[in-house]
């Protein structure tokens, strides 16, 4: 499984081919690359939980959120990034940027964060996504955002990358569905 | 000058009014805008957490009904940390020695924290 993630383009596979790679169900279990438990959580219930930490900390709880799925994030990507040089040698830019979509494509298809679009130029890494499970909650709730919203999948991505370049970014996301974009667009470039 | 090269000018200039060994300026959400603070600290963890600090302070004040709090002093052997407003968008956090005088540096925060407030508004 490592292989394919690190050795293919999987960005065009569908989810079904997806899953038939990553997800194994064994014994009434979902299992992420054949060993991590998968569950499901509703949007709604996610966005919920972003409201009601509100509620407690006030704004500061994007900041929590944020830089705690960073950190998880950063940990995936230098995980991915040592266990690809100790089997290949050095990662260059153009495949550190294949797995970045990779992995961000897995979140999408097989864990159902969204349906996602990258562009990616040599100062920018631009991420669009067309129904974020975030925003979705959001939408569902009937709550509407004075700011974006996509916490979670800012944080994370940001700290992939950061982990997968080994290199400082700055992140945000720019347009959310949640506080009425059409799209949810997170920009991340490097510092 | 840029935005953020005003902004590290605001906290260097706390820091050589003694006493005060690390400063940030967070957004209200938590996220770090400017630090002077070692490498070996993570910054932005102090942000989300200095900010989380004060967004729970206001929350528990304005459930007792005791309005907004200016600020929030933590005080340990080792040192003083100080949240504090600094306008809509930002707080100011610094981190002070042990036996700093807590009157002063609040003065001097006040007034770092009112240029920031003109900065960022």
């Amino acid at each position: 499984m490592f292989e394919i993630l690190v050795n293919e383009d999987l960005t065009d596979m569908s989810e079904g081919e997806l899953d038939k790679i990553f997800v194994a169900h064994e014994e009434g279990i979902k299992r992420f690359l054949g060993r991590i438990p998968l569950g499901c959580i509703y949007a709604t219930f996610l966005a919920g939980l972003y409201v009601e930490m509100e509620k407690i900390v006030g704004r500061a709880a994007k900041g929590l959120i944020v830089n705690a799925s960073k950190n998880r994030g950063k940990v995936a990507g230098m995980a991915i990034r040592k266990r690809y040089e100790k089997k290949y040698g050095k990662m260059d830019e153009d495949r550190v940027k294949m797995v970045a979509r990779n992995m961000l494509t897995v979140w999408g298809k097989c864990f159902g964060w969204g349906k996602m679009n990258f562009k990616i130029n040599d100062s920018e890494f631009i991420l669009e996504v067309e129904d974020s499970l975030e925003s979705t909650g959001f939408i569902k709730l009937k709550v509407k955002r004075e700011q974006p919203a996509c916490w979670m999948l800012l944080g994370y991505t940001w700290g992939l990358l950061e982990g997968l370049f080994n290199s400082k970014f700055v992140g945000d996301e720019v347009e959310c569905r949640a506080s009425g974009g059409s799209i949810c667009r997170f920009v991340f470039r490097t510092e | 000058m840029s935005l953020r090269s005003q902004l590290e000018d605001i906290l260097k200039d706390l820091k050589s009014t003694g006493d005060i060994e690390a400063s940030a300026i967070v957004s209200r959400d938590g996220l770090l805008i400017a630090a002077d603070i070692s490498a070996n600290v993570n910054a932005e963890a102090f942000a989300a957490m200095s900010a989380t600090m004060l967004g729970a302070a206001e929350t528990a004040m304005t459930e007792l009904g005791k309005g907004i709090p200016d600020r929030v002093v933590v005080e340990s052997s080792n040192g003083k940390i100080v949240a504090t407003g600094a306008g809509e968008k930002a707080l100011l956090v610094v981190m002070t020695s042990p036996k700093a005088n807590l009157g002063l540096i609040l003065l001097q925060i006040g007034k770092a924290s009112r240029r920031v407030e003109e900065l960022l508004g």
